[in-house]
């Protein structure tokens, strides 16, 4: 290949105007600086005029570059100045375009693209029907979407294959809570197992979650985990919220902890839906007894309403399942033998 | 009709200018040259020690073009030895005022330097 060639290859790194204008003359002009240098100083002319071209293309390239970005945005400017209809119309359509691209984007992240924001997502095993909500209805037999709190505690006794599994209320409750001595709101909260923040690998911003925590002592008030923006809104973000009593219809809890500000709760995950409400508290489920007041918020119901099971899977290897449907009466449920068949239960 | 003058202070406005500017500046005071002969001029009045590469120069040429330091000849001065592909380039009575003016600078800062006794008397 002739240097010159070599040489308006590498022209290509200036911008098409600057190329046009100069290209053929510095093409020349090198060409014949490079056979004076051969001439005088043999390869070492040759290799001190390559050295020396080589050397000032970047910066004169950026340069030249940098000219025609600032020459385009001059003559844009001069344009939109001279025409201030146009103007207000173009800036007016791309707010409009812009905006409704991003309530669109926006949209579509939270309902289809946004992970569930836990330590292992990929590892989380439902085995409820994600659409499901409310009351497990009918017999224990047959196919359910849902499954009891009977169920998830034979489920969490007996596993063998899940390094945790977990159980919430499929369905958020909303009960008038009075938070902080303020006056009483509605508020949503989910029932969870005490496993929920362990298994989804959650921990909490302050304070603890319920797993690790102690079972409160007869007559102490039951446990509560708030979200950080009941938090910031009612407690204005002070650490001293550990221990403040809440009231949740007319019974009283205590908070132990404030879950991080990023996780929204398994419930959009689950139903692929941004709409689905953030719970403000979570209670646990199966501790609190009739006297403690779960009767007057509703929640003594907790063992037959129905609920999500997630498990968050292990390692295989090694792990032998057992027996979860070993009670089961002969005409075992549809559920059961689903789980049978996906080998988390023997 | 003559040129009008530009004030000094817009003069100074170019100040101060960049080596190759000045360089091919000064190789273009006595003659008009093209790209190359601009290029030669330059080493053989330094010795070597300033060699423009046709990208430096021709990045020069444009600035010095825009700014009405230089302009282009329509015709080569000399038809003989003309060459189609070689542009000519002249120096306008704006570069030759600009020039001018950065000589007076760097001689007042020699003349300084000089007075304080930096630099030797005769260099």
């Amino acid at each position: 290949m002739r240097a010159v060639t070599l040489y308006r290859a590498l022209l290509w790194a200036y911008p098409a105007p600057f190329r046009r204008e100069y290209g053929r003359e510095m093409a020349g002009a090198f060409d014949a600086e490079l056979a004076d240098a051969r001439l005088e100083a043999g390869w070492r002319g040759t290799a001190g005029t390559w050295a020396r071209a080589l050397r000032d293309l970047i910066p004169t390239a950026i340069r030249e570059h940098r000219h025609v970005l600032i020459q385009d945005l001059r003559h844009a400017v001069r344009i939109l100045v001279a025409s201030p209809v146009f103007t207000i119309v173009a800036i007016a359509s791309l707010a409009l375009g812009i905006g409704a691209n991003t309530a669109i984007f926006s949209l579509l992240n939270n309902v289809m693209f946004t992970r569930l924001p836990v330590r292992e997502p990929d590892a989380l095993v439902l085995f409820t029907d994600p659409e499901a909500s409310g009351v497990a209805i009918g017999s224990q037999t047959g196919e359910r979407s849902l499954l009891t709190y009977a169920e998830f505690r034979e489920l969490q006794a007996h596993n063998r294959t899940l390094e945790a599994v977990m159980a919430a209320s499929s369905s958020l409750h909303r009960v008038q809570a009075r938070l902080a001595g303020g006056e009483p709101e509605e508020i949503a909260i989910r029932l969870v197992s005490t496993s929920y923040f362990d298994t989804l690998g959650v921990p909490a911003l302050i304070g603890r979650t319920f797993t690790g925590a102690r079972e409160p002592a007869r007559g102490s008030l039951p446990m509560a985990v708030i979200a950080y923006d009941v938090w910031q809104r009612r407690f204005g973000g002070r650490p001293d919220v550990i221990g403040k009593p809440i009231t949740l219809r007319e019974a009283s809890f205590q908070v132990i902890g404030v879950a991080p500000p990023w996780f929204f709760g398994y419930g959009r995950w689950l139903r692929n839906s941004f709409l689905e409400d953030m719970p403000g508290v979570f209670v646990k489920l199966g501790r609190v007894r009739a006297e403690d007041g779960w009767l007057r918020v509703d929640l003594p119901a907790a063992a037959a309403r129905g609920h999500h099971v997630i498990g968050l899977r292990a390692t295989p290897a090694g792990m032998a399942p057992r027996a979860f449907g070993e009670h089961d009466e002969p005409g075992e449920s549809e559920q059961t033998k689903r789980l049978r068949a996906l080998g988390y239960v023997q | 009709m003559a040129p009008r003058r530009l004030p000094d202070e817009d003069i100074d406005s170019f100040l101060p200018l960049p080596t190759a500017v000045f360089h091919v500046l000064v190789a273009l005071a006595d003659r008009d040259r093209h790209g190359y002969s601009i290029m030669q001029d330059v080493a053989a009045r330094t010795d070597g020690k300033v060699r423009l590469s046709a990208g430096t120069l021709y990045s020069a040429v444009r600035r010095m073009l825009e700014q009405g330091l230089i302009d282009e000849l329509r015709e080569s001065p000399d038809p003989a030895s003309a060459d189609e592909r070689r542009r000519y380039y002249t120096l306008t009575p704006l570069g030759r005022e600009v020039a001018l003016a950065e000589a007076r600078r760097v001689t007042d800062l020699l003349t300084q330097a000089r007075a304080a006794g930096l630099i030797p008397r005769k260099l």
